[in-house]
């Protein structure tokens, strides 16, 4: 059966990548998975296939898991951006 | 009692005869339950009698049947059963028996298990703990098989000896992290065993990781030096009086600088066999952060007094902040390290400009994983937010 709506739960850049989500998200559902190729491990939520249950924000322990009607879309803040510091300095070294 | 155990097969020859004393004493004087127990299974097999007990379900939740989700059956899914899924705020069981069985009626005749001293709920849980640990077993690796060794080629020398220096202190920094969850998993009692399963899983990751440091430094050249200073900080990881001062120190704080520098792996590595290495150690690096977060947050939001919880947790951060700085300031990873993000030995001083950043990468993920939990460390912070480096020139 097809989906009514849209996903509205997205996770920003400041994913870990701990995978606590992933295995949240209903196994029939399973919308949530890690981002390929990408060095940090992070994951992201497929809005196709999210069925907007909610389970998985609780369990995030870097609140990156956010409600776009509720936020709208965000970037992700904190420390975690401070690795992007780090990567500029390294590309500008190169 | 003392007669059967005489009655078994030797011991080993090294267990001092004092020690195997005491061992049958404590059995003589505390143990008469087992005795007694012993004593009436003995008499009904010598008269052929069955017992079948075992079938009475009256107490028992018998007759559930646990439904598998999509994924398998995890410890969620038959969590849901009424009974199995009920955790104490409290543990009240110090033995093995498991929750949900019938026990009740048993509880005089088990032993009680003096090392279960981790008994509050809010001492260990974090909300994230059953899919964290099924996360665990589905990136599992190996790091016999699973690093491309045979395509290891070894780099100039001082790159490859400042690999081997920080494979070195990481390999230290691995062995802690394995002590810690041991030290804690048997003190947990078994009505926990969501935790003690992940737990389980968090000795296997260090085991894990120091092995493929280890391997890695004597793939190319060797170990190198062991860093005295940070010996101490991780003493005092270790030696944390409390699952969770120790789970502060250990899962947000230590394990919390091993994900900055794994996070910063693809900058430090300089082969892809490293960087291969480096990206493997960080998923299961983030899973015990991840565990460590969100059972502070539990204490917090469990604790009958909210403002002291956090000011413990204050507390915890002002031993912690110390044992960044340990590491922030031993020679033996910060040199290797700018070597590495430097390019090379007489790129160091370039490199120290990568660790600036790395520095305050860690303290504002540090920070970020305080307010996480429930706290706001920034103010009270007791170390440089900026890297002090020739500061005092």
């Amino acid at each position: 059966m097809a989906k009514a709506s849209q996903g509205y739960f997205y996770i920003d850049q400041t994913c870990i990548g701990c995978g606590a989500c992933e295995h949240a998200c209903p196994g029939k559902v399973d919308a949530i998975h890690r981002v390929e190729d990408d060095f940090l491990g992070r994951f992201v939520i497929d809005p196709a296939t999210c069925i907007n249950c909610g389970v998985c924000p609780p369990l995030c322990p870097v609140m990156c898991i956010h409600d776009a009607r509720a936020e709208g879309i965000v970037e992700g803040r904190g420390g975690y951006r401070a690795i992007d510091e780090l990567q500029a300095w390294a590309a500008a070294a190169r | 009692m003392s007669v059967r155990i005489h009655e078994m097969n030797p011991l080993p020859a090294a267990l001092h005869e004092q020690e195997l004393a005491g061992y049958e004493a404590a059995y003589r004087n505390h143990y008469q339950a087992w005795a007694e127990v012993l004593a009436r299974n003995v008499e009904a097999i010598r008269r052929g009698s069955y017992s079948l007990h075992w079938m009475e379900t009256g107490e028992a939740r018998w007759g559930k049947r646990a439904k598998p989700s999509s994924r398998g059956m995890t410890y969620a899914d038959i969590n849901r059963i009424r009974g199995y899924g009920d955790l104490p705020e409290q543990a009240t069981w110090f033995n093995f028996a498991p929750r949900g069985a019938v026990r009740d009626r048993y509880r005089d005749d088990m032993p009680v298990i003096g090392d279960y001293t981790v008994t509050d709920k809010n001492e260990l849980w974090a909300e994230n703990v059953i899919t964290l640990y099924e996360e665990a077993k589905a990136r599992k690796w190996n790091a016999t098989r699973d690093i491309p060794w045979d395509e290891v080629e070894a780099l100039p020398e001082d790159l490859e000896k400042a690999t081997a220096q920080l494979c070195t202190f990481l390999t230290e920094v691995e062995f802690v992290a394995g002590d810690f969850p041991a030290k804690w998993l048997y003190r947990i009692p078994q009505d926990f065993l969501e935790v003690k399963s992940f737990l389980a899983t968090q000795l296997m990751d260090e085991a894990r990781h120091q092995e493929v440091f280890r391997k890695r430094a004597l793939s190319c050249g060797g170990l190198l030096h062991a860093a005295p200073g940070f010996e101490w900080a991780l003493a005092a990881i270790l030696e944390a009086p409390t699952h969770t001062m120790g789970t502060f120190l250990l899962n947000v704080l230590g394990e919390g600088l091993v994900l900055s520098i794994f996070r910063s792996g693809e900058m430090i590595a300089k082969t892809h066999v490293d960087k291969e290495i480096f990206r493997r150690c960080l998923q299961d690096e983030a899973r015990h952060v991840s565990y460590g977060v969100m059972e502070l947050k539990s204490y917090i939001a469990g604790h009958p007094q909210r403002e002291a919880a956090i000011e413990e947790l204050h507390r915890f951060c002002d031993v912690g902040e110390q044992v960044i700085l340990t590491a922030f300031t031993e020679p033996a990873l910060i040199e290797p390290l700018a070597v590495l993000l430097g390019g090379g030995l007489k790129y160091i001083d370039q490199g120290m400009e990568g660790i600036r950043h790395v520095w305050t990468m860690f303290i504002n993920e540090y920070l970020q994983r305080c307010e996480c939990a429930g706290f706001d460390r920034r103010t009270r912070c007791t170390i440089p937010l900026e890297f002090p480096w020739g500061a005092a020139a």
